[in-house]
């Protein structure tokens, strides 16, 4: 009994095991392709002339110093996302839970608006702490909301896209009424991995490996929660301690998010749901296999955002909601 | 308890104009009062300005016996401005509140069913295909546009109904989607249509002037003549589709054509301001709380015009000598009561 149990163990972790290399397999190809391409397309040839230390400066410019930071910023918002929507999902039960749907990714957005025109913060360090200070609002009033039982499920969600609608309303009377500000975040506020703010970039660092650190240390208390609260506590695990790190984490990841390309929304929703099948619901996995995975989603977002109005790009902010706008139906038509 | 006679629990008899139902005392004084604070703000709208102008004047001009310039000011700058808020508010309303009944869904209006997205989309379709679209092929383009969006949301919703908030998560994805198209679109054309359309995509009367004003008004006074005549039958269907049935009413036909009523009413204005959002939402649920219930599509008319014509001058006053997009004002103040509804609304 014990053997078969441990074979099964050893299959299903093997299998675990080949996910993630053919995830980060793909992941390093997208990687390449987004060096590669966008409104000047280098040749595979050429990249590897750039490799060996040949090549024109100008190459080397646009590779290390356009691309490549780019690409490691998709990178980053992109694992960050897919663990603040698993833990998300994790914790509130609810398979449409995402900082975008509920209203994270804005509160992070607006927080930033307000303190660039009207405290003129303009520093990463200003831009990181708001955006992360504003992720935590929201959070908290959404776990407070969802914990009181007067609001989950769909309501919550409704009740953030609302959040989000306000949002936008205000933001674009603030931008209107401040020139300035609006020039500063134009590209910004729909979501953008154009020209990632390198300074922010490095800010956000270690909150996003605070956050990754927590989302895995996390994952056994979530997968308890779902089991009740008095089983959960039979099992060892505090709830509310769990509930707090899940907001704390997702604060943390999400504003760190937002703080370098704005807000993104429907990554951290898609990215549960397209590893859940290899999986299973074991949140550890989930999270594991969800760092690739979310980082390449974001990745062939951009990719696309660079390739659909060539040589001009969108935001990658609306290729990520025509993506994620077909996961939504499909949640739905399931549960239907 | 004066406000309990709703038509829900009265008994079906079909409400005219002059009502069947008991009116309750203090009934005629609510309406009274709405209408009066209607006049006021339009008033106000019209006096408020780079030229303030007392009441008197305002007076004087409509009447024709101020100086010249000011009767310009008046008559041919600001009411044409006031006039566009007070009919399109009403319009909004009129529509949020058939949609919302017909759904049975506090939430189901045209503005969070994605149908002001769409209509987006076939304005912009319009602008690209045509060169300069006249109001007539911008209306048509954002009523198919509009329609097609909201066939896509009950395609979506079919197998959970339109009751629930799946239908209005429905929505909300699909807005989400041809937002994107949307965006898409704008960056894909010319410059001059994207500020053509971008201005359009805001919602405002900013540039609301007689000459453009006067087809729209005349067809918002047909489509209204037509949905005040279908108005009772609503409150027929409202009793349950058995029931109206058994009066003898064709609840489909009728259905269909208030649908169609409403979403004309909807389309027409959003071709000539732009999306205004949460009016139809939230004037339905105003007119509940503060206008007797005989006539709630009236009601909620009167309560749209009031919602409108108080952000229109929010957005061209308040922050003077900036003008804002009334469009970013109701989403503002919308938002918020939105977000409040659903989550404190007892269920």
């Amino acid at each position: 009994m014990t053997a078969t149990l441990q074979e099964a163990r050893r299959t299903s972790a093997s299998r675990l095991l080949g996910a993630l290399a053919l995830a980060a397999a793909i992941l390093a190809a997208l990687c390449c392709a987004s060096l590669l391409i966008g409104s000047r397309s280098v040749s595979p040839s050429a990249f590897a002339e750039v490799l060996a230390g040949r090549g024109t400066d100008e190459l080397h410019t646009l590779l290390w110093e356009v691309r490549l930071p780019r690409t490691l910023a998709a990178v980053l918002v992109g694992a960050a996302l897919a663990w603040a929507g698993t833990l998300m999902q994790g914790m509130t039960r609810n398979p449409l839970a995402d900082p975008g749907l509920l209203g994270v990714s804005s509160g992070a957005a607006f927080a930033v608006t307000i303190a660039m025109s009207w405290f003129g913060v303009r520093s990463a360090t200003g831009i990181a702490a708001s955006a992360v200070a504003g992720a935590a609002i929201v959070t908290a009033a959404v776990l407070a909301l969802g914990l009181r039982g007067a609001a989950s499920g769909t309501k919550l969600i409704l009740a953030g896209v609302a959040f989000s609608m306000t949002v936008s309303g205000v933001q674009s009377a603030i931008t209107l009424l401040n020139p300035r500000a609006l020039d500063a975040m134009r590209a910004w506020s729909a979501g953008s991995l154009a020209s990632p703010n390198i300074g922010v970039l490095w800010q956000t660092l270690p909150l996003i490996a605070f956050g990754g650190i927590l989302a895995f240390a996390l994952a056994r208390p979530i997968d308890a929660l779902a089991l009740g609260d008095d089983t959960a506590r039979g099992l060892g695990s505090h709830p509310f301690l769990a509930r707090a790190g899940t907001g704390i984490a997702a604060a943390c990841l999400v504003g760190a998010a937002t703080a370098i390309a704005g807000p993104i929304g429907f990554i951290g929703l898609m990215v549960p749901h397209f590893i859940r099948p290899f999986t299973g619901p074991n949140t550890a996995r989930m999270i594991l296999i969800g760092t690739p995975v979310g980082a390449a989603l974001l990745l062939v977002a951009d990719i696309l955002a660079r390739v659909v109005l060539w040589p001009g790009e969108l935001p990658v902010g609306v290729v990520a909601a025509a993506l994620g706008a077909p996961v939504i139906l499909t949640v739905l038509r399931r549960r239907a | 308890m004066t406000r309990t006679s709703h038509p829900q629990s009265s008994p079906p008899v079909a409400p005219t104009q002059h009502d069947a139902l008991p009116s309750p005392p203090g009934a005629r004084w609510r309406w009274a009062a709405g209408v009066a604070l209607l006049c006021a703000v339009l008033l106000a709208a019209l006096a408020a300005g780079d030229l303030a102008l007392s009441p008197s004047e305002v007076w004087a001009a409509l009447t024709g016996t101020a100086n010249d310039f000011t009767q310009t000011v008046v008559l041919a700058w600001r009411l044409p401005r006031a006039l566009a808020a007070i009919a399109f508010g009403a319009a909004l309303g009129a529509a949020g509140s058939i949609f919302q009944t017909l759904t049975r869904n506090p939430l189901g209006s045209p503005d969070i069913i994605g149908f002001n997205t769409g209509a987006y989309t076939g304005v912009l379709l319009a602008l690209i295909i045509i060169p300069a679209p006249g109001f007539a092929a911008t209306a048509t383009a954002a009523l198919l546009g509009g329609l097609a969006a909201a066939a896509l949301v009950l395609l979506f919703s079919s197998r959970s109904g339109v009751g629930g908030n799946t239908f209005v998560l429905a929505g909300i994805a699909i807005s989400a989607a041809l937002g994107a198209l949307n965006t898409w679109l704008v960056y894909k054309t010319d410059t001059a249509t994207a500020t053509a359309s971008s201005v359009w995509a805001a919602g405002t009367l900013d540039n609301t002037r007689w000459e453009l004003l006067q087809p729209v008004l005349g067809a918002l006074a047909v489509i209204a003549v037509a949905t005040a005549l279908l108005v009772p039958k609503l409150r027929i269907i409202e009793l349950g589709d058995d029931l109206a049935h058994a009066l003898g009413l064709r609840v489909s036909a009728t259905r269909l054509l208030l649908v169609g009523c409403a979403v004309a009413l909807t389309a027409v204005t959003t071709a000539a301001a732009g999306p205004i959002m949460f009016v139809a939402l939230a004037a339905p649920h105003l007119a509940r709380a503060t206008l007797p219930r005989t006539h709630p599509t009236l009601a909620a008319a009167l309560t749209g015009a009031l919602l409108l014509s108080i952000a229109d001058w929010i957005a061209a006053h308040a922050f003077a000598p900036t003008q804002i997009p009334v469009g970013a004002v109701t989403v503002s103040l919308g938002g918020v009561y939105l977000t409040l509804t659903i989550l404190f609304r007892k269920r």
